[in-house]
């Protein structure tokens, strides 16, 4: 049923595509005057949140006079690939979720509104903790909004731990530690599974890395923060690791992805990962995962995160009412006890008390493991990516491949991915 | 076939109205063709002169996605081709990509053609099963299948390991990667293959059998007779297929995940292009990269039809 839609939606875009040039030549046709505007709410995951998302919308629709609700979804990359594609031909959805890293790059291609005015009032965000709405702008300007709060959550096997006899993990451990039990575990397990999967590639944990000893990756202004050496001695971390097999070769990485991954795959018994997605790991992993802390330098490297954020197309046509929409979204309860926490826990409070009361005992697991972060962690001002960001995390990911196949040695790519960021970041 | 075609006109003629005074049955005539033109012309000026005029202009600018163009001279032009490691790699990927896959995948298409061009039983199924991979064409389903079945753990390595070997990830070794979209190419040849086989029957049987007779083996055969007779088809299937190999796409984009990877093993020009535009927004810098492309295809095209009058034999030129 579900690819039924989006096929025909699909051709309805082509369609649409096509004949965009000869409508555009015909002049303003009055739209936007009828009585139910058609707001399209774009957002991706797997069958589960897609499904809990779709239901929170049909309700959201029912309790607002003239919107109509038209869902688009699609899982993963299909889904940016999708989204980047509308928007390029100026027919994006009006409201759409993006990740941190890449929101920068819409704003900066102005295909994010800026949704300042309708603050506290339309998106009623006055009983909020004010550093979630921070955590989701850019520039100083509220370009997003978070959808649900999220942290750096390590998952690891437990069978493949208490072979190797490691029960209790510290949370204030550091990347020394980690590197030791990566290997005694690989060790325990003859490798099967490996010590972790290779986080070398992810600029996310590189961040959390680098925090750890007092540096950030971009400055408020939006430049590099991070220098060679930084970059060099955390490829060499990863590149220990694999060579001694404490971490799945380059080979196994290259062939796992965000969703089925190396410690769902079992190749691995540790992965990095987020709190909001322990469920949905435990659930494909089928055997009990244990979750922590990242482990972190002379001080904690994480932080408390929107897990997602929801941007309103910049052209949209009923800005005001996907602002409604939006608040919908991020704010009225029925939605929120539909979603729950598959976008991370609520940012509005009371939906938050309702859903951790709410919880199962699996649920539960996730709020848990928050307060831990909220403990073990160094709080960031600005999570959203300055423009160009995408880019640097694509490069990061290129060049790690590049030395963990030994196409390159750490210190030709560590200079080679300053290079690129410094570009990126200034272009 | 000539003569069906020749006829065509014929039959017609009788069914028209008399004539009008030639002058006005002229322009009557060619503003009728005009008419009936018309869709096409709107098609060709709307969907492809037009956007084309457009990324020419949008290549000397700046232009991101939903911001006003800025005019920036040839800017992106001269990053393009000094400034940029990762478009240099995809030139790389594209050229090994091209000059493995066309000559492979012509000589398969040839020698599944010979075979096919033989007395065989059920000769017409085979031909719709060679041809079958390439009406699936550029599918992202078929590229899916490829990459199932060259990952690590997938049914080549299974097979392999039955054998003994121990194979790498095809897919996921940038070592490899890129062979195995070769090989992906390589499988599809159904459609050079049936431009060979038509080519084949009009080879005449008579010059075959004098051969024969002068005491040609069927090796000397094929290269002195058949091979010099079939040129001009071999030149339009690699003329064909070199163009349509350098905008390869969608096989390098379901099996390189979307990213070229890894470590940018597959990221072939038409890829690139994308991502700049796609991904990062770069409208200008993409419209630069497919405007090189374009003049790239166009100059080797011409040296291809240059080369041509040194190894193609054409029956009527004596």
């Amino acid at each position: 049923m579900a690819t039924h839609i989006s096929r025909r939606r699909v051709l309805q875009l082509g369609g649409l595509a096509l004949g965009s040039g000869v409508l555009a030549a015909c002049g303003g046709s009055g739209t936007g005057s009828g009585k139910a505007a058609t707001i399209r709410v774009a957002y991706d995951g797997n069958a589960e949140r897609t499904k809990q998302v779709g239901l929170a919308l049909e309700k959201i629709q029912s309790k607002l006079d003239g919107v109509r609700i038209q869902s688009e979804f699609g899982g993963d990359n299909a889904f940016f690939t999708k989204v980047r594609t509308q928007i390029a031909s100026g027919d994006g959805p009006d409201i759409f979720l993006a990740n941190t890293i890449d929101l920068g790059n819409y704003v900066k291609s102005n295909a994010a509104l800026d949704l300042s005015k309708y603050l506290p009032d339309t998106i009623k965000t006055g009983d909020w903790d004010q550093q979630l709405l921070k955590g989701a702008q850019v520039d100083g300007k509220q370009y997003s909004i978070g959808t649900g709060v999220n942290s750096f959550c390590l998952l690891y096997d437990k069978p493949a731990f208490d072979k190797a006899g490691v029960t209790k993990l510290d949370p204030a451990w550091t990347w020394g530690d980690f590197a030791g039990i990566a290997a005694e575990v690989s060790k325990a397990n003859a490798r099967k599974p490996y010590g972790t999967s290779d986080a070398g590639r992810d600029l996310q944990t590189f961040q959390v890395y680098i925090r750890g000893n007092g540096a950030e990756l971009f400055t408020p202004d939006g430049a590099i923060g991070f220098t060679e050496e930084h970059v060099a001695e955390f490829w060499n971390l990863w590149k220990r690791l694999r060579d001694t097999g404490a971490a799945v070769p380059a080979e196994v990485t290259a062939a796992a992805d965000f969703n089925n991954n190396n410690l769902v795959k079992r190749k691995a018994a540790m992965n990095f990962d987020f709190s909001n997605r322990i469920l949905s790991n435990q659930t494909l992993a089928g055997r009990p995962l244990g979750s922590t802390t990242y482990p972190q330098g002379d001080r904690p490297g994480a932080y408390i995160r929107p897990s997602r954020v929801w941007a309103v197309y910049g052209r949209s046509k009923n800005p005001e009412k996907a602002a409604q929409v939006l608040d919908g979204l991020v704010n009225d309860p029925d939605a929120a006890m539909l979603i729950r926490t598959q976008l991370g826990v609520p940012n509005n409070p009371k939906n938050l008390a309702a859903v951790e009361a709410a919880a199962t005992s699996d649920q539960a697991r996730e709020f848990t493991h928050l307060k831990l972060v909220e403990q073990h962690q160094t709080p960031l001002a600005n999570v959203v990516f300055p423009a160009g960001g995408g880019d640097v995390s694509g490069a990061f990911q290129t060049y790690a491949d590049k030395v963990a196949f030994g196409k390159l040695s750490v210190s030709e790519a560590a200079r080679a991915l300053i290079a690129d960021a410094t570009k990126a970041l200034k272009g | 076939m000539p003569t069906a075609v020749a006829s065509e006109p014929d039959t017609q003629v009788p069914a028209r109205p008399v004539p009008a005074p030639p002058a006005r049955r002229r322009t009557a005539d060619g503003r009728w063709g005009g008419v009936f033109l018309a869709p096409w012309l709107l098609g060709l000026v709307l969907l492809t002169l037009g956007p084309m005029a457009a990324s020419l202009y949008f290549s000397f600018t700046d232009f991101g996605l939903l911001g006003s163009p800025h005019w920036v001279g040839g800017k992106n032009y001269a990053e393009l081709l000094t400034d940029d490691p990762t478009y240099l790699q995809s030139i790389k990927v594209t050229l090994v990509y091209v000059g493995l896959s066309v000559p492979l995948k012509l000589a398969i298409a040839l020698l599944v053609a010979m075979v096919l061009n033989t007395k065989l039983r059920g000769l017409s199924f085979y031909r719709a099963v060679f041809y079958l991979p390439s009406l699936l064409g550029a599918s992202v389903a078929v590229a899916i299948m490829w990459r199932q079945l060259f990952t690590g753990d997938g049914v080549v390595n299974r097979f392999l390991a039955v054998l003994g070997i121990d194979a790498p990830s095809w897919v996921s070794n940038p070592d490899y990667s890129i062979y195995t979209l070769v090989a992906l190419a390589a499988w599809q040849f159904g459609t050079p293959m049936l431009i060979f086989l038509a080519g084949l029957q009009q080879i005449p049987r008579t010059l075959l059998e004098a051969a024969s007779v002068d005491g040609a083996g069927t090796v000397s055969r094929f290269f002195r007779v058949t091979l010099p007779l079939l040129t001009p088809i071999l030149f339009f299937n690699l003329v064909m297929q070199v163009i349509g190999s350098f905008q390869a796409f969608s096989q390098a984009y379901v099996v390189g995940d979307g990213q070229g990877g890894p470590a940018e093993s597959t990221l072939v020009y038409s890829l690139y292009l994308y991502k700049a535009a796609f991904v990062e927004f770069k409208m200008g810098y993409a419209s630069a990269i497919a405007w090189v492309f374009l003049l790239g295809i166009a100059a080797l095209t011409a040296v291809n039809f240059l080369f041509s009058r040194y190894w193609v034999f054409y029956d009527d030129e004596h």
